[in-house]
């Protein structure tokens, strides 16, 4: 712990000075112009991690590939992090319950009423919305510390209320949910579902990078910026608001249901406000504003917590959380997430090498 | 606009609105008209309630009495949205810009917001946002007429003060309104800016038939620029006319202008 610390107080410093010896605003958006000759710093990570994605289940043996396929399941719940909080603005503690909604409604729909389990999923994102867009209400009401307290008080009002029914809790045992299956083809393989997975968190990460460009991103853009300006330039803050809110509950309601089908149950109580918490330090740790954030928090959470297990005594699995705690807190040193404070180290350390091999160029803030 | 400022219909009217803060009368009764197409200024020392009565115009603060008309439309219960919608836009004394966007990203979200719909479905699709060449040609020419070409693609996060409030102007008028609020334009700026806002708003003018209101500490700026001028003070309004007959009002000298203008 107090080694932790040490280094934060560490890290801290360094960020002081890096920050002081920049003269753009630290929270200014990068000018994208500006990026240009710097494309390929973009363009090698994303390959590589492209590459490593696909190749995932290929290097891993039969455990670690269970384990990074729950991790894309998780992956997917994230991006509604990445709406509602990353272009959203809003803090939402809530997600985990309409994963859960999502994953209770898969199970009830085709283990007890025989949907094909793809159809199942999708409804349970559907019928994920309206809780979505109760929550909205409040966001449009409330301001950023009192939405974050109201959303946990809906989470936990989940967790008793409507996760409690015995018809989804089966005392404590869930309801066991099937691998989906496409005529005879079962994905009961983890490798296998592991791809029909990546598949669904590529085609809502090119959705919401639809998004963000749209008219619909920029109207979120400009209500994080200044929500006065926006109404009195007739955009409607509250139908933005729902708008979110709506998406992030069916994509966290769709994760949800693939979550549940991953483990074989959905089980109530693995989606309980606590545990949300967490979720939302590990995205926001990783990246709350890109895609790519959310898929490496979805991966590593699971990954991390099976290392310490392994390698740890049971005693110090909290570290997990600490470890994600203080990554949130890093987040005042860069607030787009690791995966940026990394992007903007390797610019500096490349406009180093450059001004060691080249006395012409110099560092470029970024 | 050819007719005399007296027969111009009229595109806003504030009529006996009153706003009370407590125990303090912000407002008190105030009458305010701006014809079609004309700059209307609004003086008054500070606290005067010129910023109150800009927020009750533009919808962000109801007012305890008094009604506000848009084109002889009563909208004193309309919500800011709806009233941006109808044509009223704003500019603020803190700059309110959206700090994560770009200079064109600003304006061409006014325009949007005012003349366009989207759907959700198609923005998710990245079809519903495609270009259309009028709002191009509106941005583009608020752009020019401001002289932000050059940091078109800038955010508006890194800007100096005076050019965010040229920004802030630009956004109002993309919005193709009927009026706009000025609340302190040219606070900030410098001589070479001030002349710059001043000759855009008289470009914008010229160019269609949106009034100004305005509301100016700079008093040469303000007669400058209006064909009309009430003055606020204490919240009640003690004088309305031409710019002329304001300058030489007893009653104005003494409660505001002062030494100020006979520079």
């Amino acid at each position: 712990m107090a080694v932790f610390l040490l280094a934060y107080r560490n890290l801290g410093r360094e960020a002081r000075q890096l920050d002081s010896a920049s003269v753009a605003p630290r929270h200014a958006p990068e000018p994208r112009a500006a990026l240009g000759h710097l494309r390929w710093q973009r363009v090698v990570p994303a390959l590589l991690g492209t590459t490593l994605v696909l190749l995932g289940p290929g290097l891993l043996d039969d455990f670690w590939t269970g384990i990074v396929t729950g991790g894309l399941a998780l992956a997917i719940i994230f991006l509604s992090f990445t709406i509602v909080t990353g272009e959203g603005g809003m803090i939402s503690l809530c997600q985990i319950s309409f994963a859960g909604v999502g994953a209770i409604a898969t199970a009830q729909l085709a283990t007890e009423h025989g949907w094909p389990l793809g159809l199942a999923v999708l409804a349970g994102g559907v019928l994920a919305v309206p809780f979505g867009a109760l929550v909205a209400l409040l966001a449009v009401r409330l301001g950023d510390l009192y939405l974050g307290l109201a959303t946990l008080s809906f989470a936990l009002l989940a967790d008793n209320l409507l996760f409690r029914i015995e018809a989804f809790d089966q005392v404590g045992a869930g309801v066991f949910l099937n691998r989906p299956a496409i005529g005879g083809f079962t994905f009961d393989d983890d490798a296998r579902l592991y791809f029909l997975l990546l598949a669904v968190f590529v085609v809502f990460a090119l959705l919401i990078a639809n998004l963000r460009r749209s008219t619909t991103g920029l109207e979120l853009a400009a209500i994080r910026s200044s929500e006065s300006a926006a109404t009195t330039t007739g955009i409607s803050v509250a139908r933005t608001k729902l708008t979110a809110f709506s998406l992030s509950a069916f994509i966290a309601g769709v994760g949800g249901g693939l979550l549940a089908t991953f483990r074989f149950l959905a089980l109530p109580g693995d989606y309980n406000a606590l545990l949300g918490i967490v979720w939302l330090a590990v995205v926001v740790t990783w990246g709350i504003r890109s895609s790519w954030g959310a898929l490496v928090a979805g991966l590593a959470l699971p990954v991390i917590a099976q290392l310490v297990s392994d390698n740890l005594e049971p005693r110090y699995v909290l570290l997990t959380s600490v470890g994600f705690g203080l990554g949130a807190i890093g987040l005042a040193r860069e607030p787009r997430g690791m995966l940026a404070l990394q992007a903007q180290q390797l610019r500096i350390l490349r406009a180093r090498l450059l001004r060691t091999r080249d006395p012409a160029v110099t560092a470029e803030p970024s | 606009m050819s007719l005399p400022v007296g027969d111009r219909p009229l595109v806003l009217s504030a009529s006996g609105v009153t706003v009370r803060f407590g125990g303090l009368t912000a407002l008190d009764a105030v009458d305010l008209q701006v014809p079609v197409g004309t700059t209307v200024g609004l003086v008054g020392p500070n606290g005067a309630g010129k910023t109150t009565l800009f927020n009750v115009i533009s919808g962000l603060l109801r007012p305890d009495g008094g009604s506000v008309h848009l084109n002889a439309r009563d909208i004193t219960r309309l919500r800011p949205v709806a009233r941006a919608r109808q044509g009223i836009a704003r500019t603020y004394q803190r700059s309110e810009l959206f700090t994560e966007l770009t200079v064109r990203q600003n304006l061409q979200l006014a325009y949007r917001a005012r003349s366009r719909t989207h759907h959700l479905a198609f923005d998710l699709l990245g079809i519903g946002s495609r270009r259309d060449s009028e709002e191009d040609r509106v941005v583009d020419e608020l752009l020019t007429s401001l002289d932000l070409d050059a940091m078109a693609a800038s955010p508006t996060a890194s800007l100096p003060l005076g050019t965010g409030r040229l920004v802030e102007v630009g956004r109002a008028l993309a919005a193709t309104p009927e009026i706009v609020l000025l609340d302190e334009p040219s606070a900030g700026l410098d001589e070479h800016e001030t002349d710059r806002l001043a000759e855009a708003l008289r470009r914008a003018r010229a160019a269609s038939t949106v009034a100004f209101l305005l509301v100016e500490h700079d008093v040469d700026f303000v007669l400058g620029l209006s064909e009309r001028v009430s003055v606020l003070d204490f919240g009640r309004l003690i004088a309305v006319g031409d710019p002329d007959s304001i300058r030489a009002d007893p009653t104005v000298r003494a409660a505001y202008l002062g030494t100020e203008i006979e520079s």
